[in-house]
């Protein structure tokens, strides 16, 4: 954790001595499919004492463009870039990294961070206990994405008996809550349960959680 | 006449040869280090974690089978489902992960991020330059 | 002169001008063509980086060779022989389902003009087996 910190900290150190300087450099966003595709801007500044000329900004894929106005900024000019992502048959949490050359060899790279939602979000996915621990209930909240999109679940069954799963309700349609407890922690273990849902109505689909005892 | 094909051929390679070898130069040793991100780590460093850690795979299915860093795990987003159970069998609490792909890819970024934010995984790295990095560049 | 002449020339300055041109645009920006090898997913990264930086200069020499005519017969050879490489690399990657402009796998989502680049050095390679043949004759 301390050392998690003190990366980011030297990351965010090593931009600043650089002369260009992004407002945003890591930006997050939540979609679903329907979507399709999401357009946002970084923006930044030249804090430096001299013109920083762009030579290219990449993405390391096709599905994410990214444009530069112009190429060339005076010291305390401001510039942005303009991403575009389409979203095609990706689902979950996706990460485009957009790297920016300097004509000095200077490089920056900025975070897009595109969560596309499925229809039903489970957070966490994955409980766990270790040997010896207590055997209290993990809870895992089922919540379906702002679009107001009607996700029910039917069921919650486990595939070891030692494992019981019981749903509740919280808001039909939106939010529910699963309590998974293992009888005991004594022994390691690997079971699944299984979500069950009715959208879409013609092709209902279920969902896993992970449930491990390690 | 092969043999003065072959001599033609040969000469023509040397004399793009001195020009390359120039650019190659300047163009190797003007290349900076790509900073390192927040979340990433060097391999040196990942290497000093042993048995510690677990190695993660983020390439597609043909790249792992071509090639893969010694004792990893494929686990990548086209097939995350199917891989995801046996990923979780072999993973420990205690354990580190270290998910690598290619130098200037997301396809590690993308699953280190799912493993943090859908499983709630706590340490999860990704490996600065990738498969490059341990391939000695 | 002939029209045969004529025609030979021609065939030759087009043949020699377009990789002299391919060449020179490449060692303008090598760090792009280094990632452009690389998209074909054939080499390691440090034989990509080798690639990358031989190979624009060797069209520029070999593309002026051909224009006047000097070493001809192993320019016409190496000519060929590029042309045909390429054409396994692009047709191999499009079998692999490689989107070139990106490096990324899926075939729904790529992007890459498989036809054109195909067409394009196959019309290459043809000028270059005309040539050879003509070379042939005049021997």
């Amino acid at each position: 954790m301390i050392i998690r910190s003190l990366l980011a900290f030297l990351a965010a150190a090593t931009c600043a001595r650089a002369d260009l300087v992004w407002e945003k450099p890591v930006q997050e966003f939540h979609r679903v499919p329907d979507d399709g595709h999401l357009a946002t801007k970084f923006a930044f500044k030249n804090t430096g004492p001299g013109t920083i000329k762009i030579k290219r900004v990449t993405s390391s894929c096709g599905c994410t463009s990214a444009k530069l106005a112009k190429n060339s900024f005076a010291p305390g000019e401001s510039g942005e870039i303009e991403v575009k992502f389409t979203f095609g048959f990706r689902r979950g949490p996706q990460r485009k990294g957009i790297s920016v050359t300097s004509d000095d060899k200077r490089e920056w790279v900025l975070d897009l961070r595109v969560f596309i939602h499925e229809p039903l979000t489970l957070a966490p996915a994955l409980v766990y206990w270790r040997v010896g621990d207590a055997a209290d209930a993990k809870m895992v909240k089922l919540t379906t994405p702002a679009d107001g999109t009607k996700v029910g679940v039917k069921s919650v069954t486990s595939s070891d008996p030692r494992v019981t799963a019981t749903v509740q309700t919280v808001k039909a349609g939106g939010e529910y809550l699963v309590q998974i407890k293992p009888a005991s922690t004594s022994a390691k273990l690997a079971a699944e349960l299984t979500v069950t849902t009715d959208f879409p109505a013609d092709a209902p689909r279920s969902y896993r959680i992970f449930a491990r005892i390690k | 006449m092969i043999g003065r094909i072959v001599r033609e051929v040969l000469l023509l390679c040397a004399l793009a040869a001195a020009p390359a070898a120039i650019t190659g130069y300047r163009e190797l040793k003007l290349r900076p280090q790509t900073p390192l991100a927040s979340g990433e780590v060097m391999l040196g460093d990942a290497q000093a974690w042993g048995d510690k850690a677990i190695w993660v795979d983020a390439r597609p299915a043909p790249k792992f089978e071509r090639k893969h860093i010694p004792g990893a795990l494929s686990l990548n987003a086209e097939t995350w489902d199917a891989q995801v159970a046996r990923f979780l069998d072999a993973w420990d609490p205690e354990m580190r992960v270290i998910v690598y792909g290619e130098r200037g890819d997301d396809a590690a970024p993308t699953v280190a991020l799912r493993l943090r934010e859908e499983l709630k995984i706590p340490e999860v790295w990704v490996l600065h330059d990738g498969l490059d990095a341990w391939e000695g560049r | 002169m002939n029209p045969a002449r004529i025609f030979e020339l021609t065939l030759r300055l087009l043949l020699g001008g377009l990789l002299a041109y391919a060449g020179i645009v490449k060692v303008a920006d090598i760090e792009q063509f280094f990632r452009d090898v690389h998209a074909f997913n054939l080499t390691r990264w440090d034989v990509s980086m080798i690639l990358a930086v031989f190979l624009p200069w060797l069209e520029i020499v070999t593309g002026f060779a051909l224009i006047a005519r000097t070493f001809y017969r192993g320019a016409v050879a190496l000519s060929g022989v590029m042309t045909v490489v390429f054409i396994g690399a692009i047709a191999s990657a499009w079998w692999r389902g490689i989107d070139l402009t990106c490096g990324c796998f899926g075939r729904a989502v790529n992007q890459t003009d498989f036809p054109r680049h195909l067409a394009l050095n196959g019309a290459m390679l043809a000028a270059v087996v005309w040539l050879a043949w003509l070379e042939r004759r005049r021997a």
